[in-house]
């Protein structure tokens, strides 16, 4: 069987002065993984990134590469994307990628292919010689991209590389995370969009308050809710969602004229809950699901705050 | 990969960016033509001078020759005939001659200040030729009149041998304390706006990711460093060649050991300077505050520069030598007083060693504030809080 110990990030601590920005922060990215990484602001994702690639030292806790602690050389086969990007404006364009996968450790007459191959996939081709300052935004935000791809890496960390591109562009970098994962790279990135990360990984780790709140694939953490969402379509507008009042806990999330969706327990008895809708108008679609990974997320950060607040008490 | 290799990288894009902006190189062009003008410009601006006496009536034989052998170094004599005081006067209005001689009124008459050496001189020479008119008349031969003339036999020493290059020898050392100054603080300025672009800019995140602190700072400060050495380098080959071509600097003599003082403590004075703005350069968050930890940096350089007027003319004096001695002022004074003067050589081996030492140091603790507060955003970082934060970097 093939190994595919990946990334593993091993109780993680961390505090700047009185503040504790990570509280034993664990989890792991196999080989080929490409896991979502999901937090409020200020939970400690890019705090838990820079510990990762080395910027910033734990106070406890490990970061593991392949089964052993990572070492200078394994951070070389990383590759990073900062919320906060980072390029030097003055700098041609092709010049600047092939030089920062030179400084992470590839021979010249390669960085230059490379960085030659990702701007060209990137939709860049055409600006090789432009200084990278007079790129507007989103070609920008595509070399940085190419600069964290360009020296092949094995991990690959991008925070937040969703935010500020446009419809087009996330799609192109949704197919992209998913290539590079196919091809076995390890990709982890914190997002904030979570429609997007629900479509494109297996796996997502959610973090609060520097600590880990839910960890997993979507699917188990969408079963594992003790809520679902019913959603009752009638073949006739206007009826009224009154006649939902008698399941049990129920709460009404959206009404359209012939469509209302509920959140209810997952224990419900469908076939009673079926029929008082039926005896309300008949009913057209019928459909019993595990929540959006939107209320994954709320649940877990209100809980974490919740059992923090018990044991303030 | 290799130290050696990060720090060549980082040290090549330093160079190559820098000498690909147009505004570096148009800035070296000027500076290059300015330093050549300023080395061929004495063969220009100091032509020999003259002076010039007008005489009413006929200039007396030998006149010319008494003023000639009391005029000093360079100045030329001319005696002119003017028919009468009017037209004599009008050419000492126009500026034509110094002075106007009447024979007749033995009167000297001046344009307006009078000018006493000159009065002195022409006044012996008048005094000469009528000294010999009368011996004439007296009858004495020649002989006998060069006998009672003949001065004494004055023997000359001096107490310390004659430095003939002695001028020369002060401007270049001068000359080399501007190059230096300028250099020092806008090549290690150069070093100061990189660091803080890419500590502003959060290139610096990406850098750290793949390279240590100090890889960064070794290959800045080297990059930076020696396309600064070679433009001085190439000042210092102009200057030897315009002076050699125009006469005005002695170049085996004089001017190879200025070019060599002024590049070999650069390279002392910029390891210093480069390291200590770098740091500086962590510090800030925004450009504009950059000006603000230039001062204290820049302060010490400054001081050498304003107290080189001093050693120029003393070059013993107490505080120059103390001054040539301490790291952060030695690369202003210490060439300044080696071509100006006799340096003991324990003084010039201290100095060394002390900029030596005092470079180690520099690396050391700038290199920890550098690494400790290249991440750090969000506020003007503390020094203290900078080298307790170095160690927070992961690598």
């Amino acid at each position: 069987m093939v190994d595919r110990t990946g990334l593993q990030v091993e109780g993680l601590t961390k505090r700047f002065g009185t503040v504790v920005a990570l509280d034993g922060v664990s989890f792991e990215v196999p080989r080929g993984g490409l896991v979502g990484f999901l937090g409020p602001n200020g939970s400690g994702k890019t705090t838990t990134m820079r510990a990762i690639l080395g910027l910033l030292r734990p106070d406890g806790g490990e970061v593991r590469w392949g089964g052993t602690p990572a070492a200078e050389v394994d951070r070389r086969r990383f590759g990073y994307m900062p919320e906060e990007r980072g390029l030097y404006g003055p700098m041609r364009t092709l010049e600047q990628v092939t030089w920062f996968a030179e400084l992470a450790g590839v021979g010249h007459r390669e960085a230059d292919a490379s960085a030659r191959r990702w701007l060209g996939a990137l939709g860049v081709a055409d600006r090789l010689t432009a200084d990278v300052g007079t790129l507007s935004h989103g070609n920008q935000q595509r070399v940085q991209l190419a600069v964290a791809l360009a020296h092949g890496p094995e991990l690959l960390v991008l925070d937040e590389p969703f935010s500020g591109l446009d419809p087009i562009a996330a799609e192109t970098m949704q197919q992209l995370l998913h290539e590079q994962a196919a091809a076995g790279t390890s990709v982890l990135f914190s997002s904030h969009q979570l429609d997007m990360v629900e479509e494109l990984c297996r796996d997502v780790v959610i973090v609060h308050r520097g600590r880990v709140v839910a960890a997993g694939p979507v699917e188990r953490l969408r079963s594992d809710e003790p809520v679902r969402t019913l959603t009752v379509t009638f073949d006739r507008p206007e009826v009224t969602p009154a006649w939902a009042e008698r399941l049990p806990s129920t709460t009404l999330l959206e009404a359209t004229a012939d469509r209302q969706t509920f959140e209810v327990p997952a224990d419900l008895d469908l076939a009673a809950a079926l029929g008082l809708a039926s005896a309300e108008a008949s009913v057209s679609r019928f459909s019993f699901e595990p929540p959006d990974l939107s209320v994954v997320f709320r649940n877990a950060v209100a809980r974490s705050t919740g059992t923090e607040e018990q044991a303030a008490r | 990969m290799s130290a050696l290799r990060a720090v060549r990288l980082v040290a090549r894009r330093e160079i190559t960016e820098r000498w690909r902006s147009k505004g570096f190189r148009i800035a070296f062009g000027l500076v290059l033509l300015g330093v050549v003008a300023l080395t061929v410009a004495p063969k220009y601006i100091n032509p020999t001078t003259s002076t010039d006496v007008g005489v009413v009536g006929t200039v007396p034989a030998g006149f010319e020759q008494t003023l000639q052998a009391t005029a000093s170094g360079d100045d030329e004599v001319r005696a002119s005939s003017y028919p009468d005081v009017a037209s004599g006067e009008t050419a000492l209005r126009d500026g034509a001659i110094d002075v106007l001689w009447d024979p007749t009124a033995d009167e000297l008459v001046w344009k307006r200040d009078d000018d006493p050496t000159l009065a002195a001189r022409v006044r012996a020479a008048a005094a000469q030729g009528r000294f010999e008119a009368t011996a004439e008349a007296l009858g004495l031969t020649p002989e006998q009149q060069q006998q009672l003339l003949a001065p004494p036999a004055t023997g000359e020493r001096s107490l310390e041998p004659a430095d003939a290059d002695d001028g020369t020898r002060t401007a270049l050392a001068f000359g080399g304390t501007v190059v230096l100054f300028l250099a020092i603080s806008m090549f290690g300025g150069y070093v100061l706006t990189g660091v803080v672009t890419e500590k502003t800019s959060r290139i610096a995140e990406v850098l750290l990711s793949q390279v240590k602190p100090s890889h960064l700072l070794a290959g800045k400060v080297l990059g930076i460093g020696s396309l600064a050495l070679a433009e001085l380098l190439a000042l210092g080959v102009a200057v030897l060649a315009a002076g050699q071509w125009a006469g005005t600097v002695p170049v085996p003599s004089v001017g190879f050991g200025a070019v060599a003082s002024t590049v070999g403590f650069f390279v002392l004075g910029f390891a210093i300077y480069a390291t200590l703005y770098a740091a500086a350069g962590a510090l800030v968050n925004r450009q504009e505050e950059a000006q603000a930890v230039t001062w204290p940096v820049l302060l010490p350089l400054l001081a050498a520069y304003m107290v080189a007027l001093t050693t120029i003319s003393e070059p013993d004096n107490g505080v120059s030598v103390v001054l040539s001695l301490f790291p952060l002022t030695a690369p202003v004074q210490m060439p300044l007083r080696l071509q100006l003067g006799d340096v003991p050589a324990w003084q010039v081996v201290v100095c060394v060693a002390l900029s030596l030492a005092f470079i180690w140091a520099t690396i050391v603790v700038a290199g920890r504030v550098y690494a400790g507060a290249l991440l750090r955003t969000g506020g003007r970082v503390k020094v203290r809080d900078a080298l307790r934060a170095a160690d927070d970097l992961g690598r």
